[in-house]
């Protein structure tokens, strides 16, 4: 699975990295949400597009929920049509998160601190298999 | 001097003025006898010259006017021709000085006008001498008369029989052993006593009574019943004007009202003030009354007896009453000051005690406080109060403030210095202390919460900021540990990283439940015994170095918490006790249920350490936000305070005993729920 993750605190980015190589996925990374969109369109027109993408929700430049609304067009008018999961990531949890969430089309919200990293991938396998 | 000059030839005057204006004399000019007539009544002349010949009189006649008008003038009379029968007629008529004929040598005449003048100085003299000789000699005439008079009274007077004086004299006796008996007196009642023993011999009296009123307290009736006085308070105003009354309605009303019964005759007797001149002069603070069935003739002699007693009366009453309203002034300042609930005190330079009032003893049963030190009566204590700001009142002559502490209650002092003698320094302060201890804890409070509201964003924003990093850290530990050979020391070292993270996480999590004011967990009801063994182990490194004894309460001691935030509070309370003993000691945590003074039920924790203990100076700031005794990175002052509104949350609170050297008792109390 080709996964895209975009954080700004490199530690969280690193971890995340490892934790899916070590899964066996391909992993790119972005340091904002700026990265992260000029990354994932490159992939989408060079048909390397990323199946998953991992986006925080604060960021300086484009913010986690500027880089989904950028996103969402692709979502449903295709040309080219991306078919990829999102999953939303904040250590400012809490209901309203979930909410937009949902309403930028992400298809997860998890909450940081997560307990386990590798949990956490599971889960993104998961979601990637539900989809298929 | 004057000098007037009559002659109807202008041209004659002409030259006397002439020659007057180098003389020392004024002259005056006439020249009409009428006008002459008019100047000698107006005005006073030394000398009057005349004209034998005037036009209307003659000069003759004008000199005889001026002889009987002003007989002190000296008359001078010019004349034409010598004739004898106008000599003749001047000196016996006119009583002339000179007579000068026409023309005149002004040198002669000039001799004979400043002889004119002498003659009339001496006349003048004499007539003065005359005058005082005759005065004095009328003055002694009366002396001697005087003299006779008095010669004749003392013949009389020593010729009165012998009886008569020895009367007299035993009046006067009389008279003065009264005096001497009413300066005895203490009260109105032994007053009312000796008037009636005064006024024994008239058989017509009955005993009197006496309505008096001081200030402005409930006037009062005093009356005899049998031989005791009885005083009960006056159930209407009687007449208080100063003047004595005999059988007046007004009195015979009073006195039926007063006693309910017909009074027929009546004599009544005012007593006026005369010490005190504030009293209103036209009131009689004080009536006698006397029932009598005197005849005519015997009621003057009763009041001649009585108006000899008058004076010497009215002022031993003056003096009781005088005594009675003082007391009662003293009475109701006592009372005035014993009824403020702050403590006030008059006190000397000295820190001695002049007045106080009952609250301003510490211990209500000790005797003495006048002339004992201030700080000894308020306080208990040998020294001086640390902050009192008498001396500094004294020094500036102004109000000053300063605050003191009484055992645990806290005072404001206001020093007032005042002079109680004449001149300008102070002599004496008024001290007014007031317990401010509880508006004082209250703002100590305010603060404090105030702290913790700010703690608690700072702490929101922070948390956040940390979480951030400390996930990456957790997670790549996680990634490591997987990464790396399960046995190995750096397997457990990552593994140690990982569980500090987590730990981390928790803390954060509890700070940001903490700066929202609430957690997401809900209180729950808990053994207290449950979270001091779930916060064991998190204690272990801290505990390693000393012994720690467990005393926990048989009967589970329940409460209603937040295990979490519960348990937070234990960790930080044992970790204190473990840092505050250097040598290894004893950590003693104990739980227990228990009831107060007011019966209420409490679930009680406590953790008594066996280390330095706080001193007395900083112990009330152990719970402020920020506030360590750690280095630098050893403690955050946040731990306590935490705690602290941690226990409040939980309707409990937390309490703190220490000795320096013997170590420190925290407990922490929970309402059983």
């Amino acid at each position: 699975m080709k996964v895209l993750i975009v954080d700004d605190e490199p530690l969280v980015r690193k971890s995340l990295v490892r934790a899916f190589r070590a899964k066996g996925h391909d992993v790119s990374e972005a340091v904002d949400g700026t990265e992260g969109f000029r990354i994932w369109k490159e992939g989408l027109e060079a048909g390397t597009a990323p199946d998953l993408i991992l986006v925080d929700v604060l960021m300086p430049g484009l913010s986690g929920p500027e880089l989904l609304k950028e996103i969402r067009p692709y979502l449903t008018a295709a040309k080219p049509a991306w078919t990829g999961r999102v999953i939303l990531m904040s250590a400012y949890s809490g209901e309203h998160n979930v909410t937009i969430a949902q309403e930028l089309g992400a298809d997860l919200f998890i909450p940081k601190p997560f307990d386990d990293v590798f949990v956490l991938v599971k889960t993104a396998e998961d979601l990637r298999d539900r989809k298929n | 001097m004057k000098i007037l000059w009559v002659d109807d030839d202008s041209d004659v005057l002409d030259s006397a003025r002439r020659l007057f204006r180098a003389s020392p004399w004024e002259l005056v000019p006439a020249s009409t006898a009428s006008a002459a007539r008019e100047l000698i009544l107006r005005e006073q002349f030394a000398v009057i010259v005349a004209d034998q010949r005037l036009q209307a009189a003659s000069g003759i006649d004008l000199l005889e006017f001026a002889k009987e008008k002003a007989p002190a003038a000296s008359r001078i009379l010019l004349t034409g021709a010598v004739e004898i029968g106008v000599l003749e007629e001047a000196v016996n008529r006119g009583h002339v000085f000179r007579f000068v004929s026409k023309p005149w040598d002004n040198e002669l005449l000039l001799v004979d006008i400043a002889k004119a003048v002498e003659h009339h100085q001496l006349k003048t003299t004499q007539s003065s001498l005359l005058k005082e000789v005759s005065s004095q000699n009328r003055q002694l005439e009366r002396l001697t008369s005087g003299l006779e008079q008095i010669v004749t009274e003392r013949t009389i007077n020593v010729e009165s029989s012998k009886n008569e004086a020895e009367k007299k004299l035993t009046h006067v006796r009389e008279l003065v052993r009264f005096i001497k008996d009413l300066s005895t007196l203490t009260s109105v009642e032994d007053l009312l006593n000796l008037i009636r023993k005064e006024l024994k011999s008239f058989h017509e009296l009955r005993a009197p009574s006496l309505a008096y009123v001081v200030a402005e307290r409930t006037p009062v009736i005093l009356f005899m019943q049998g031989k005791q006085v009885v005083e009960r308070e006056a159930r209407q105003m009687w007449s208080r004007r100063p003047r004595i009354r005999i059988n007046e309605i007004e009195d015979r009303v009073y006195l039926a009202n007063e006693f309910g019964r017909p009074f027929v005759k009546v004599l009544a007797i005012p007593l006026k003030r005369r010490a005190v001149a504030s009293e209103s002069s036209d009131e009689a603070p004080a009536t006698l009354f006397f029932e009598h069935a005197l005849p005519e003739e015997k009621i003057d002699q009763f009041l001649s007896f009585i108006s000899e007693r008058l004076q010497p009366l009215s002022i031993a009453l003056d003096r009781i009453l005088l005594e009675y309203h003082l007391k009662w002034t003293s009475v109701q300042w006592e009372g005035t000051f014993d009824g403020i609930k702050d403590p006030i005190a008059i006190v000397d330079i000295d820190y001695r005690v002049i007045r106080a009032n009952r609250h301003f003893t510490l211990d209500p049963q000790a005797g003495r406080i006048y002339e004992t030190a201030c700080h000894k009566v308020f306080a208990n204590s040998d020294t001086i109060c640390k902050g009192c700001p008498l001396a500094r009142a004294i020094e500036t002559g102004q109000p000053q403030k300063g605050q003191i502490k009484r055992g645990n209650r806290v005072y404001d002092v206001l020093s007032y210095s005042i002079h109680l003698t004449d001149d300008q320094t102070s002599t004496n302060v008024i001290n007014h202390y007031v317990d401010v201890t509880s508006s004082r804890e209250l703002h100590g409070r305010m603060i404090q919460s105030e702290k913790m509201a700010a703690v608690g964003l700072l702490a929101g924003n922070i948390a956040h900021e940390l979480n951030n990093p400390l996930t990456g850290i957790r997670s790549l530990a996680q990634v490591l540990l997987a990464e790396v050979p399960r046995e190995g020391t750096i397997h457990d070292d990552i593994l140690e990283v990982e569980k500090a993270s987590e730990r981390s996480q928790k803390i954060i999590e509890n700070l940001l439940g903490f700066s929202k004011g609430e957690s997401d967990q809900k209180q729950v009801l808990i053994s207290l015994n449950e979270i001091v063994r779930r916060t064991l182990p998190m204690l272990k490194t801290a505990l390693r170095e000393h012994r720690s004894e467990m005393l926990l309460g048989l009967d589970e001691p329940t409460v209603k918490v937040e295990p979490h935030l519960m348990q937070q509070v234990v960790f930080n309370l044992v970790n204190n006790a473990c840092q505050a003993m250097k040598d290894p000691g004893t950590v003693t945590v104990k739980t227990a249920s228990e009831i107060d003074d007011q019966g209420r039920q409490w679930s009680t924790l406590h953790v008594i350490d066996t280390g330095e203990g706080i001193p007395e100076d900083i112990i009330e700031s152990i719970f402020e936000p920020f506030f360590t005794t750690k280095e630098r990175g050893q403690g955050t002052g946040l731990g306590l305070s935490m705690s602290h509104s941690v226990i409040e949350t939980f309707g409990g609170a937390i309490h703190v005993t220490s000795k320096v050297g013997e170590g420190t008792h925290f407990v922490v109390r929970l309402p059983v729920r």
